[in-house]
């Protein structure tokens, strides 16, 4: 079992071929989070988290499929709950995802983050999810930090 | 790194086994909390799109208008501690809805509109997840659909949802 705070080695991922302009390929720590990706961050911990919808992210329609936004949701404001909390490890307790717009292939999906209140089990953290600016989803949800209470 | 090391590296059963063999154990997997039904087979969800990328999900409605699921936890699925990835756990929940509605509507066009799922306990590698829907209301314009996904009898998830249906040549 990894030591609270004790940062593990990330999943061996592919280079990233088209990273989008002022974006660095995140590393990911979890097999499901690598399999569904590569995901994008700019420069620091509070920065926006982004992935970019190919085909095997898509419905039959070409939109990117609800079931991986939420998978994005779930690992861009998981891996930005776990930089905010020193990489004490934590799970996702409940989400909540409402959708105002779709996806297309091609799209770039950027969340951005907030942390809302942090105590000391539970952290409130709310995603604002866009494409070129307009809203497609909003999220809120709570973390739990494993041990503490 | 004990935790990648093992599990992620080196393989397990789970993942070693063959897509074909996969959906064999889904469909002869006794236990669970649903009852028995010989005269229902299982069948695949979804044949494509991202539903089939992160492996396929059954699903049989049964004699009672019933709509159940079953999904096999490999690898693939899991977060970097050693339980069913949230994001997945999710997806599966989604899928599980998103069918029910489908046959509730007999194949109208329909979108998700909200999802809220309670994270109740977690899968592990090689668990048979299996998941039931049940639609609340169906009004002209929206569907509201719970559902639950479980381990045996242990809940995993459950989650409320609302779907509108789309009108032919009428924008959203």
């Amino acid at each position: 079992m990894t030591e609270f705070g004790d940062r593990p080695t990330p999943v061996p991922q592919e280079p990233a071929q088209n990273i989008p302009a002022g974006y660095q390929q995140l590393d990911l720590y979890d097999p499901f989070e690598a399999y569904v990706g590569p995901v994008f961050q700019k420069a620091n911990a509070d920065a926006p988290i982004s992935f970019e919808v190919e085909p095997r992210h898509a419905d039959a329609n070409g939109f990117a499929h609800p079931g991986m936004l939420l998978t994005f949701a779930d690992t861009a404001i998981g891996n930005y709950v776990w930089a905010k909390v020193d990489w004490k490890p934590n799970v996702t307790l409940s989400m909540q995802a409402q959708f105002m717009g779709k996806a297309k292939i091609g799209d770039l999906v950027v969340c951005v983050p907030e942390m809302i209140q942090k105590t000391r089990a539970v952290a409130f953290v709310k995603g604002t999810f866009t494409v070129t600016d307009t809203p497609i989803m909003t999220v809120s949800s709570l973390w739990k930090m494993i041990g503490a209470r | 790194m004990q935790y990648l090391g093992i599990s992620w590296i080196q393989g397990s059963f789970a993942t070693m086994r063959t897509h074909a063999e996969r959906i064999k154990r889904l469909l002869t997997h006794s236990g669970g909390n649903m009852p028995d039904q010989e005269v229902k087979a299982f069948e695949p969800a979804f044949q494509s799109g991202f539903d089939f990328f992160v492996d396929p999900l059954l699903h049989r409605r049964t004699d009672e208008g019933r709509d159940e699921f079953r999904f096999e936890i490999t690898e693939k699925h899991m977060n970097g501690g050693g339980g069913l990835h949230g994001g997945m756990m999710m997806n599966l929940m989604q899928a599980v809805l998103a069918k029910s509605v489908d046959q509730a509507l007999n194949g109208a066009p329909h979108t998700l509109a909200s999802i809220a799922c309670d994270f109740v306990s977690a899968g592990r590698d090689g668990d048979v997840v299996e998941g039931q829907a049940t639609i609340t209301r169906k009004t002209g314009s929206i569907v509201f659909a719970t559902g639950s996904i479980f381990v045996d009898d242990r809940t995993v998830m459950t989650a409320n949802s609302v779907w509108t249906i789309e009108r032919e040549g009428v924008a959203k």
